[in-house]
């Protein structure tokens, strides 16, 4: 009994040794976990893509410390605005991180009356001009730098927004033309949007209502039902939308709240681009496995926010598992990092995203923080590269493309581009190979398309002479076998 | 007639060949084991060996033990609801009837996706609507074969045959039913007994 006891603690302990030097590998390789899906149905570990730089607190910028900040924004110039929702201000900062000024209290240009922000949500920034919503107010406010009110965007004069309908807007964008969007707190009709001068236009971008078997089954009793049994029913409304960005191209980015009725719809399927008409044309080209992976990890994400920089990447954050994914402008995840903690790749609870050049800038609402990201030098170069493509400059891709496979094998979304490049250098045999690596089925059935016509058309050079050599021997030969029987 | 010869024989003259098949009692467990090992070999092969661009799944998961334990659990418990049904609709067919026509039966089928397989590798994604038509052709052969061999052997009618299938279906879900609360049970009767025996090691150190 004695030895059996002795060869189980033994096990143990080997257990427990190999556990620790997992561990300890795991610390020394790299210092967050940075990965991306492949379609082996895996997340699968690369160099890291962002690491944090600094950390910003409100102690360490002189303006005191922010309490629950929940927007900010980072404009043209490098200028950083906090939306400091617990304390009912906003903070500005310049590209150096020093504090340029705190909006308290605003003046209204016109009357020189005062007035403060109370429980400001979103805040966007179009040239000088500040847009704050500023929630519990009911009001979008238009202003400056120094806290002049240049223009004021009340509840609008629609029936949606009659009687005890409360008008709460929490996120804003201006588009190109000025018009105004802004999303108001249980408010699923979509954006309502104003034009210039702050009037009413109409409502954009609604989401739809999922046609699951239970919206399917209600909308099958309310055609028996008579009127007062239809006027007692709930009814199915579309979800509400949580957050939103605008790209250069004037594109509207939405996520929209995550689909309560049977969990049916995905929460990426809650992101949409839309156009000007409010349609959804996001383009999804992630190869068919690795999507399934992400899509399966990504059931217990809670996707907050979203921005768009300027070469087109998408960055998400989420904040239930702290992570920051970043895509392409396909909707391919380059890589997903970030985790829940203290340390300065980590976040408590992330609540919003911006970009200025290629740093990031995640919001962090427990920890009353701006984390400062930086792009790697892996980063880098796989964002040269994706953007170099899309420019439609295959060939230089080539190089930083292998480049990335040397640093990361693994790295299934650089075989896929390596093998468009490929492809669109007329280099089949390599494009496919490539493919294969990437398993991009899609990808492959391209290359492998052109091979089979050169193949085919090779032999066809071949066969057709050849053939017709045949055909007009044997009839030679035919006519004079009957030549000679007659004779 | 050679015991192999019955396999082409009933696949392209059912009619007749399940009928002669029976009273020559041509029927080879033998050859119906091959059959069987065939047919699991043509699943892995869709899995593992189509062309690149038909592999949309991870094909680095696939694994020979799992796929001929999981198709052998299913077509035993068919083979035995089969039979337990037959017991009840007066069918005449014994259990090792049932499996020899069961894997006879799906000959076609295996036929099929091994051309599938090959033809995949010389197609485009373009062309796999048209691909996949030979499977289906492959799954409609296969289950009349099946109807064909139940009414020769079971002595059914075509009704009856379909009949019987349906059953199979409920009886395979009743027996996986019944195996999955089995397998539990014994789990808990194993965790009991090892905790019992834990416990009298240590008062035993």
């Amino acid at each position: 009994m004695r030895k059996f006891l002795k060869s189980l603690a033994l096990i143990a302990a080997a257990f427990a040794c190999f556990g620790m030097q997992t561990l300890a590998s795991s610390v020394t390789e790299t210092e967050t976990f940075t990965n991306t899906y492949s379609s082996y149905q895996e997340a699968v570990p690369i160099p890291d893509f962002y690491r944090g730089k600094m950390r910003l607190s409100g102690e360490a910028i002189g303006c005191g410390s922010f309490q629950n900040p929940r927007d900010l924004f980072v404009d043209d110039n490098g200028y950083l605005y906090i939306c400091d929702t617990g304390n009912d201000r906003i903070v500005i900062l310049d590209d150096q991180y020093t504090l340029v000024s705190v909006i308290e209290e605003l003046v209204y240009e016109t009357t020189g009356e005062t007035t403060t922000l109370s429980r400001p949500n979103g805040l966007f920034v179009n040239g000088d001009q500040i847009i704050v919503a500023d929630t519990e107010s009911e009001r979008i406010l238009y202003c400056d730098r120094d806290g002049k009110i240049v223009k004021e965007v009340l509840r609008p004069d629609h029936s949606q927004f009659s009687g005890d309908t409360l008008f709460l807007p929490t996120k804003v964008l201006v588009d190109q033309q000025g018009n105004l969007y802004a999303q108001c707190e249980g408010f699923y009709q979509g954006l309502v949007m104003f034009d210039e001068n702050g009037e009413f236009l109409s409502f954009f971008g609604s989401e739809s209502v999922f046609a699951s078997v239970e919206v399917q089954l209600q909308y099958f009793w309310q055609q028996i039902m008579s009127q007062e049994q239809k006027d007692q029913t709930s009814r199915y409304v579309p979800t509400e939308i949580k957050t939103m960005t605008i790209d250069r191209n004037g594109y509207i980015y939405t996520i929209a709240q995550q689909h309560s009725t049977l969990g049916v719809k995905n929460e990426i399927d809650n992101i949409r681009k839309l156009n000007t008409k409010g349609k959804d044309i996001l383009v999804n080209k992630m190869p068919e496995a690795a999507y399934a992976a992400f899509k399966s990890a990504a059931t217990s994400l809670n996707m907050v926010d979203i921005v768009v920089d300027e070469q087109g990447f998408i960055t998400i954050v989420d904040s239930s598992a702290g992570k920051v994914m970043y895509f392409d402008k396909e909707m391919n995840l380059l890589a997903m990092f970030g985790s829940i903690g203290y340390d300065l790749n980590e976040y408590q609870l992330p609540v919003a995203v911006d970009c200025f050049e290629s740093d990031l800038y995640v919001l962090d609402q427990t920890t009353n923080t701006v984390s400062v990201l930086q792009r790697t030098e892996f980063g880098e170069t796989v964002c040269n590269a994706v953007s170099a493509y899309h420019d439609g400059n295959f060939a230089d891709t080539i190089g930083p493309w292998n480049d990335v496979i040397g640093q990361s094998a693994n790295y299934e979304f650089a075989y896929s581009y390596l093998g468009n490049a490929y492809l669109s250098q007329g280099e089949y045999e390599k494009a496919r190979d490539c493919f294969a690596l990437g398993r991009d089925s899609r990808g492959y059935n391209e290359a492998y398309k052109h091979l089979r016509t050169e193949g085919v058309r090779d032999i066809l050079l071949y066969v057709v002479p050849a053939a017709a050599a045949v055909i007009v021997a044997v009839v030679i030969v035919c006519v004079v076998i009957k030549k000679r029987k007659s004779r | 007639m050679n015991k192999w010869k019955y396999v082409p024989y009933v696949a392209f003259h059912p009619i007749e060949g399940f009928d002669e098949m029976r009273y020559k009692k041509g029927g080879s467990f033998l050859v119906s084991v091959v059959l069987y090992l065939l047919f699991v070999f043509s699943i892995i092969a869709q899995q593992k060996y189509c062309g690149q661009q038909f592999l949309f799944a991870d094909d680095t998961q696939v694994s020979i033990q799992k796929t001929l334990l999981s198709t052998l659990l299913l077509i035993v418990s068919a083979v035995f609801a089969n039979w337990g049904f037959s017991v009840l609709l007066e069918g005449k067919a014994r259990v090792k009837d049932i499996w020899i026509l069961l894997n006879y039966s799906l000959v076609p089928y295996t036929v099929f996706s091994f051309l599938y397989v090959l033809i995949s590798n010389i197609a485009t994604q373009e062309e796999g609507t048209l691909l996949s038509v030979l499977l289906w052709i492959g799954i409609g052969w296969s289950g009349f074969l099946l109807l064909r061999a139940l009414m020769a052997y079971q002595e059914f009618s075509f009704g009856g045959a379909i009949g019987s299938v349906l059953l199979t279906v409920i009886g395979v879900v009743i027996i996986l039913f019944l195996l999955v609360l089995l397998i539990s049970l014994f789990q808990k009767i194993f965790a009991t007994a090892s905790v019992i025996f834990y416990e009298i090691s240590f008062r035993l150190k």
